[in-house]
């Protein structure tokens, strides 16, 4: 039953229901279930999400943490990467901009959220560290670099890869960019 | 830059009061200001509250806006309005660049967000679940992504790393990138002089490997 719960609710948010919509009643509704059912499984709509949601989010770290604990990259590497994590994360943005809506308003979810973008600053901030020389051209510490680029990445699958379908062109044109960038940061960083 | 405001819910006719109207509706603006400003979410920002805090009663309120989505809209055309100026002279620079100068762009256009931080965490906060803001604040962003592109296709940058992106993508890349820096980290209490500095810097570097080489 919990699992028919979970993906009616997450069809709901693919048809474009936004959470602030999503009630229980709708979801009652599209698993065929009555209220009481609902709350023998879910405390409410809220825990659906985060159910949905710590799905996507272990397999998005997964990714990373493999790619990251590689020890020689080359650039092809990093592009492969990039477009693991954005096609797990854009084929579950539905479930990923309902989590970061939430997040907008909702202290809790805030706190939730902004753990596991810390957890993605932290993986590339020590990505960034290993390669920093005292030469190097940077001028950002890593720390910060890992943030501004864990929240970037975050805002281009939920914003810009969310509406494009797999085969757009503009989808590895986006992964194209991130790398390019990814790149001369690293460029920057090794070759002084 | 944003699409035109619709007409008013009440249009005041009477030219002779066109003054009257303006002061009342900044009178409201800088209450929603405040009250952003003070940590109120737009989520939880009522007209009531809003009337009160400015001093007026609910009824002439809504003589003025149709609701507080509309407040929100003006605050939000008038930061568009501050940051358009700063867009264009940032990239009327022609190449070669240097850092210090991106630095400087940069720096002028984080500023802007910092000083305006709670009204585009409103924005952004009410784009989520609000498809009129979400048209209006998505037309801002698309339009320092077009001019951003502009630039990139004038100077001719050469793809280095990964064939296959576009002006366009290294473009919409680098204005979401600034947008989420801002929002997320230099909007944060705990974001001090020092961090945000350093979040320029790192919004910098990221301009800069794509800037330096044009």
């Amino acid at each position: 039953m919990p699992e028919r719960i979970l993906a009616a609710s997450q069809g709901l948010l693919e048809e474009g229901t936004s959470f602030t919509e999503l009630s229980i009643g709708r979801i009652c509704q599209a698993t065929g279930i009555s209220r009481p059912t609902f709350y023998a499984h879910f405390r409410d709509k809220r825990a659906v999400l985060e159910r949905l949601a710590e799905d996507v989010i272990a397999a998005i770290e997964a990714i990373v943490t493999g790619f990251w604990q590689h020890p020689a990259i080359a650039v092809e590497d990093q592009r492969a990467a990039l477009r693991a994590i954005a096609t797990v994360w854009c084929s579950h943005a539905a479930v990923m901009r309902a989590i970061a809506e939430l997040a907008a308003y909702d202290p809790e979810a805030e706190r939730t959220y902004r753990a596991f973008i810390g957890r993605l600053a932290a993986m590339t901030t020590d990505r960034f560290a290993a390669f920093q020389r005292p030469d190097g051209e940077l001028k950002s510490s890593p720390e910060m670099l890992g943030w501004v680029i864990a929240w970037g990445l975050e805002r281009m699958c939920n914003e810009v890869g969310a509406g494009l379908a797999p085969d757009d062109p503009r989808f590895e044109a986006m992964i194209s960019a991130m790398t390019e960038i990814g790149w001369g940061l690293v460029s920057k960083l090794a070759l002084p | 830059l944003i699409p035109q405001r619709r007409s008013r819910a009440v249009t005041v006719a009477a030219s002779g009061r066109s003054e009257e109207r303006a002061q009342i509706e900044a009178r409201v603006a800088a209450a929603a200001r405040a009250m952003l400003e003070d940590g109120v979410s737009y989520t939880a920002l009522s007209v009531s509250d809003l009337a009160a805090e400015a001093g007026l009663p609910r009824t002439l309120f809504y003589y003025h806006f149709r609701d507080k989505r509309e407040v929100l809209e003006r605050l939000l055309e008038d930061v568009v309005a501050e940051i358009d100026v700063v867009a264009r002279q940032f990239w009327a620079h022609k190449p070669p660049f240097t850092r210090a100068a991106l630095r400087k762009d940069v720096g002028q256009l984080t500023a802007i967000w910092r000083r305006h931080g709670s009204i585009l965490g409103a924005i952004a906060e009410a784009a989520a679940y609000d498809d009129v803001i979400r048209r209006g604040y998505g037309a801002f962003i698309d339009n320092m992504i077009a001019i951003t592109a502009e630039q990139l296709g004038q100077s001719e940058y050469r793809i280095r790393f990964a064939p296959g992106t576009t002006h366009e993508a290294l473009a919409t890349t680098m204005i979401w990138f600034c947008e989420r820096a801002c929002l997320q980290i230099g909007g944060r209490a705990e974001t001090d002089d020092a961090a945000f500095a350093d979040m320029t810097e790192a919004l910098t570097d990221i301009a800069w490997t794509v800037f330096e080489v044009i």
